[in-house]
């Protein structure tokens, strides 16, 4: 086991460096100009060329890609062009929003995608079979940014339950009142007791992250009929039921185990694409997250933000793959 | 069956948990509270020496400048000084500052801070810093004096009211920090002004929250807002939504269609007031057939600029007439104007040699932008019926940027779409930006015209500006008689500022000459 994490540990590795060299070709190819940037766009050729050389864009790509690598093992990612941060303190401002949006999300997707496959697998060709299916067609199907328009109408316009976006109402931000501790609002309340915030971060995390939930809802919920489907089929459950043991039993004590499998990969898959790909989500709901910094990374060609955001992300999905194998490998049937 | 009963029962309990304390947001209705939505996050650099884009509506509520200008009344205004004179020779400029005025460190605003300030932006000559270019030398005799000695005339009383570069910070606090350790200070969010509010606290890429500063010098009698609060809001839909349900007083920009639809809601007042923003179409004029300067004036006379103003801009518009602004000074409305007249281009083009049109010009405009797009697809069916094709490519802005200062020539668009707006109040930001020769490095000169003459003229206007600003706007109108008849640059349209405001919100003027800015200590809400 322990050979197979490290050889795992090692692939991960080479993934993340061959991911960092694309990536930065890509930003030294793309025509850009981040020393305008820099220094705005009436800038006389005195102030570019100052610029340039600040940026250290003088230099021959190789030099300037070492020099990025020898940052980012003493943890400096460079400084944003847009931002003038430090990428690290811009990611550790913005990881945490999406982060506690995806996983709030990706709870939910849980909560409901597995009963949702489970139930459809027992009754199959039933009326809850053909609901189920339906519900999981449409939540892969829908456009996000529509569902999260509607939602909104739905929820804050007419019914008036739910705020129209934003991680806090705007009296607690004025007040102060919002801790900051992990950057998990809901973590740091409930660490410092703070109900008001609590119930407030909460009211405001509900709506992104049921339309969050959408996709991965119906993708564990088929993946999950599937499996179990195939797993029905197989001699022992035939057994286990010729003897008389209650559904129940057979489902959640034998079937399930086996059948989970495949939706935990698909699963963890999903849950890395959503750290980067919730800017829809975070444009119409005002959140403050990665999808956001990413997508106004990209447009303005702010390349050290691209690159450290696309480390981030190929080190989550070495992660959360590496995870995912790990848990799939303790199946004794599986050869590690 | 019963486990679907516990499922419902559990739901149930959900349902009033979500709903506890739900009341709408009501910050803004707080009285006390002023909240505005930009749709970008401006706040990229917040040095007041630096800061050369969309940074003023928070930095013109932590700062202020020493004077201020008032486009309409074409009026400037003393702000931290109460008089200033200029020597006939125009190269001396002397400010008589206010006293009492204090900074949020709390240290006290004198001249040193004024020469400080000058220095050190030119120093670092970042931003807008170009603007300081005239200044040879500048004194502090006494705390309340300011002197500039400059190396030719410039009018020094519009630079001091510049909305870029002329922010008063203090003096004391900066040099103990001293650069880089400064600069770094100053983005990570640090303000050091004299102005009504301060920094309270800013989440990055989120909110930046201002509150009252109690020392201000112009006091807090009467009734001013406690605390100022600018949010991101990158979606107009959900910024449409939030000032409909009062989450926020003001929103920085909605599509036309938003703000037609606002403008019957008796809750919301929308102005228009004229702006110094305008947009124009650059003419490649090194490629051929634009190298002919008929073909060029042929190709204005096709852009069906009415047309443009109506459907595109909703009338929030007008056709420009020379490359400066309605309300800015050097603005001549006598001037002459291409309208649309395909016949008149025919003709021209004839005479040019291409009877028939027969060649295709390559048009580029940035990406996201909906009127531009709308403007290109308008003029595309007038040019083909001339036989021109209209190659129109949406680019990303550093794509379109690149390629219009590409090494290569040849590779260049043929017509370039942007808006213009200035830095200083005078004409000379646009003559300057756009009409100058530029080679290495060309700046905003996207035709790249090149013409001795004018550029003679353009940079004694300058120097001109300073004395005698009658003769200066003069010189400027000969600049434009030339540059109409060159035709390098097609003048589409100025744009007007179009602002929706809660209607509650009283004594707001827009002020085109610092866009986008409200003053939030001169508004306030009604009802308090």
């Amino acid at each position: 086991m322990w050979s197979f994490i490290v050889r795992r540990l090692a692939s991960g590795i080479l993934v993340i460096i061959g991911v960092s060299i694309l990536t930065f070709m890509l930003t030294v190819i793309v025509p850009s100009d981040p020393a305008a940037r820099w220094v705005g766009a009436r800038a006389n050729a005195e102030q570019l060329a100052k610029a340039r050389e600040q940026l250290g864009l003088d230099q021959p790509v190789h030099i300037r890609y070492l020099r990025y690598v020898s940052g980012v093992i003493h943890g400096d990612l460079g400084t944003s062009i847009r931002t003038r941060q430090p990428v690290m303190r811009d990611l550790k401002t913005y990881i945490p929003a999406t982060a506690e949006l995806v996983l709030a999300g990706m709870l939910i997707a849980l909560l409901v995608g597995l009963p949702l496959g489970i139930w459809s697998a027992i009754r199959k060709d039933s009326w809850i079979d053909h609901l189920c299916r339906a519900t999981a067609v449409f939540g892969v199907s829908l456009p996000t940014f529509w569902l999260a328009m509607n939602l909104q109408v739905l929820f804050f316009r007419w019914l008036g339950w739910l705020p129209l976006g934003g991680r806090l109402s705007g009296f607690v931000e004025v007040a102060g009142m919002a801790p900051n501790i992990t950057g998990f609002l809901l973590v740091d309340s409930l660490l410092t007791m703070n109900g008001t915030v609590f119930f407030d971060a909460l009211k405001h995390l509900a709506l992104p992250a049921i339309t969050l939930a959408a996709y991965p809802i119906g993708l564990v919920a088929k993946q999950l009929r599937s499996s179990l489907l195939e797993v029905f089929n197989e001699d022992y459950v035939l057994v286990a039921r010729a003897y008389g043991l209650p559904q129940r039993l057979v489902t959640y004590g034998y079937a399930l185990r086996n059948a989970l499998g495949p939706t935990i990969t698909v699963f963890a898959l999903c849950m890395g694409y959503s750290l980067v790909n919730t800017f829809l989500i975070e444009a119409v709901f005002n959140w403050p997250g990665l999808g956001n910094y990413t997508a106004m990374a990209v447009t303005t060609g702010d390349y050290p933000a691209i690159m450290g955001v696309t480390l981030f992300v190929a080190v989550v999905y070495v992660l959360l793959n590496m995870i995912v194998d790990v848990l799939i490998a303790l199946d004794p049937r599986v050869r590690v | 069956m019963r486990k679907t009963l516990v499922a419902l029962v559990l739901l149930s309990l959900l349902v009033p948990l979500l709903s506890v304390g739900c009341k709408r947001d009501t910050t803004s209705e707080t009285p006390n509270i002023f909240t505005m939505a930009n749709n970008v996050d401006p706040m990229g650099v917040w040095d007041p020496s630096d800061a050369f884009a969309e940074q003023l509506p928070v930095l013109f509520n932590l700062y202020e400048t020493v004077l201020r200008y008032d486009p309409f009344a074409d009026k400037l205004e003393g702000v931290l000084a109460t008089e200033w004179n200029v020597t006939p020779d125009g190269l001396v400029w002397t400010f008589k500052l206010r006293t009492g005025v204090k900074f949020h460190c709390g240290h006290d605003f004198d001249s040193t801070d004024v020469k400080y300030d000058i220095e050190r932006t030119l120093e670092r000559n970042m931003g807008a810093a170009f603007i300081w270019l005239a200044v040879k030398s500048a004194e502090a005799p006494d705390p309340t004096t300011v002197v500039l000695n400059l190396n030719y005339p410039a009018p020094m009383d519009l630079v001091m009211a510049s909305a870029y570069a002329a922010f008063v910070f203090c003096s004391e606090c900066a040099e103990a920090k001293g650069d880089p350790a400064l600069a770094d200070w100053f983005n990570q969010g640090n303000e050091l002004g004299t102005g009504p509010y301060m920094m309270q606290s800013w989440k990055l890429g989120n909110q930046v929250i201002m509150t009252k500063f109690n020392d201000y010098w112009g006091g807090w009698e009467g009734n001013h807002f406690e605390k100022v609060v600018m949010k991101v809001v990158p979606e107009t839909g959900t910024a449409r939504q939030m000032l409909e349900a009062g989450e926020v007083d003001y929103v920085r920009l909605l599509p036309f269609e938003d703000i037609e639809a606002l403008k019957q809601n008796k809750d919301f007042n929308v102005t228009a007031t004229p702006g110094f923003q305008n947009v124009y179409i650059a003419i490649n004029t090194l490629h051929e057939p634009l190298d002919d300067k008929r073909v060029r004036q042929a190709v204005a006379y096709t852009v069906p600029y009415q047309d443009i103003v109506d459907s595109v801009m909703f009338g929030y518009a007008e056709q420009a007439t020379g490359p400066v602004p309605d309300s800015m000074w050097g603005h001549f409305s006598d001037l002459k104007q291409y309208t649309f007249d395909l016949d008149k281009a025919r003709q021209l083009l004839t005479e040019a040699g291409y009877p028939d049109g027969g060649f295709t010009l390559v048009l580029t405009i940035a990406s996201g932008d909906e009127n531009h797009r709308k403007v290109a697809e308008l003029w595309k069916g007038e040019l083909a019926k001339l036989g021109i094709e209209l190659d129109i490519r949406t680019m990303p802005f550093d794509a379109q940027w690149e390629l219009a200062k590409s090494p290569d020539v040849s590779q260049r668009q043929d017509l370039y779409l942007y808006y213009y707006w200035p830095d200083v109040c005078s004409p000379d930001t646009y003559f300057e930006g756009c009409f100058v020769t530029q080679k290495d490095p060309i700046i905003y000169n996207l035709s790249y015209y090149s013409n001795p003459q004018v550029d003679e003229l353009i940079y004694a206007a300058w120097e001109k500006a300073g004395t005698d600003r009658k003769a200066a706007a003069d010189m400027y109108k000969q600049v434009q008689e030339q540059l109409i008849e060159d035709c390098p640059v097609i003048f589409l349209y100025d744009m007007q500022n179009v602002r929706v405001m809660s209607a509650s919100i009283t004594g707001f003027a827009d002020n085109p000459a610092y866009p986008y800015v409200i003053f939030a200590y001169e508004i306030s809400r009604q009802g308090n």
